[in-house]
């Protein structure tokens, strides 16, 4: 009989069997590059005039064409949370916007009764918003809030339609 | 035969990027399977040991040994799986609360597959892949202390001050998850 726990013991290097996913040192290199940028940083911007770098005439531009056109590839029209990107309060803040276009929108007869259902579907006593946990993280937030005011907007604009 | 050693003794945070890659080259597959082992999941496992990695190379400090810095790489590693462990188990609980699911955790009585039926003794041959697998099938309590205890070779003093339980728990859960192995290795032999 072998003992299981001694045969543990005695084969520990074994249990390192498993490899991390294709492209890990890539992605801690690129971590590894992203952090150091950071800490490198200078906690006050250079007093240097900002035409004479050679940065400001060739690096910048080339990273907000970059990013713009991130922007134009990412972000889907019609969202109405584009810009808020992951941030949770953001979003919140965004939905709320909607919801009081959602009310300035309409005219027409019955607004009285209109309202009254924008208010049932909108309004949240505890707002979706100040109950998720932090430790869920932004992002995971971020997609729960969208689908979620992106539901309530939607029925929302179906009461504006039927009117 | 220094290459692998320049960081010892000298203050780690001044290490260039290539001494860091020869260093993550060295040491990743070890954390990442301690880290793995906690979690069991890839994505997860690999950011608790990038982070340690990455939280090692920006400590402004000097290590005296090789065995030195394994230790403190198998301590960092095994005490940021703990972390998440700890916050994926908070943010099932609460998605779980949030989709009115019922809470599905007892996995006590799984079974690992079925092995070699005419291996000899108790246990059949004992293999690393049936221990793991056996191992597997233990609910997360159990599972996490012996792995801590038998694979990565800490005290409970250690175990309990990484996972803020007491010793007398960590021993408890220790014998149970001990028994329950041994049953589960028995059970695959029939």
């Amino acid at each position: 009989m072998t003992d299981p726990e001694r045969y543990i013991r005695t084969h520990t290097a074994e249990f390192d069997t498993q490899d991390p996913a294709p492209g890990h040192e890539e992605r801690f290199l690129a971590r590894l590059d992203a952090t150091r940028v950071l800490s490198a940083a200078p906690s006050r911007p250079a007093r240097r005039a900002p035409w004479t770098s050679w940065r400001s005439r060739v690096l910048f531009p080339a990273l907000a064409l970059a990013a713009l056109a991130a922007a134009v590839l990412l972000i889907r029209p019609g969202d109405p949370f584009r810009a808020a990107g992951n941030d949770p309060e953001a979003i919140y803040l965004a939905y709320m916007d909607q919801v009081a276009g959602l009310y300035g929108a309409l005219p027409g007869t019955d607004s009285a009764r209109r309202d009254t259902d924008l208010q049932a579907i909108t309004e949240e006593a505890d707002p979706l918003f100040a109950q998720l946990p932090e430790e869920l993280g932004s992002r995971q937030r971020s997609r729960i809030l969208k689908a979620y005011y992106g539901e309530l907007l939607e029925r929302a604009r179906q009461i504006n339609k039927q009117r | 035969m220094r290459s692998g050693f320049r960081y010892i003794g000298r203050n780690v945070s001044q290490m260039t990027r290539q001494e860091i890659t020869e260093f993550y080259r060295k040491h990743h597959r070890r954390l990442y399977n301690i880290a793995w082992r906690i979690l069991r999941d890839s994505g997860q496992a690999e950011e608790a040991m990038q982070d340690t990695i990455l939280k090692f190379v920006s400590e402004e400090r000097t290590f005296g040994s090789d065995a030195q810095v394994s230790a403190w790489l198998a301590r960092t590693c095994i005490r940021a799986a703990i972390d998440r462990l700890r916050r994926r188990q908070r943010e099932a609980a609460f998605l779980a609360d949030y989709a009115g699911l019922a809470s599905q955790q007892d996995e006590a009585d799984s079974v690992i597959p079925g092995e070699d039926p005419e291996s000899p003794g108790p246990f059949g041959g004992l293999t690393v892949d049936r221990i793991r697998a056996a191992m597997d099938a233990l609910p997360e309590p159990y599972r996490l202390v012996l792995n801590l205890v038998l694979v990565e070779g800490l005290d409970y003093a250690e175990i309990a001050e990484l996972t803020g339980r007491k010793e007398t728990t960590l021993r408890s859960l220790y014998s149970r998850g001990r028994t329950r192995l041994i049953a589960l290795l028995k059970q695959a032999t029939i």
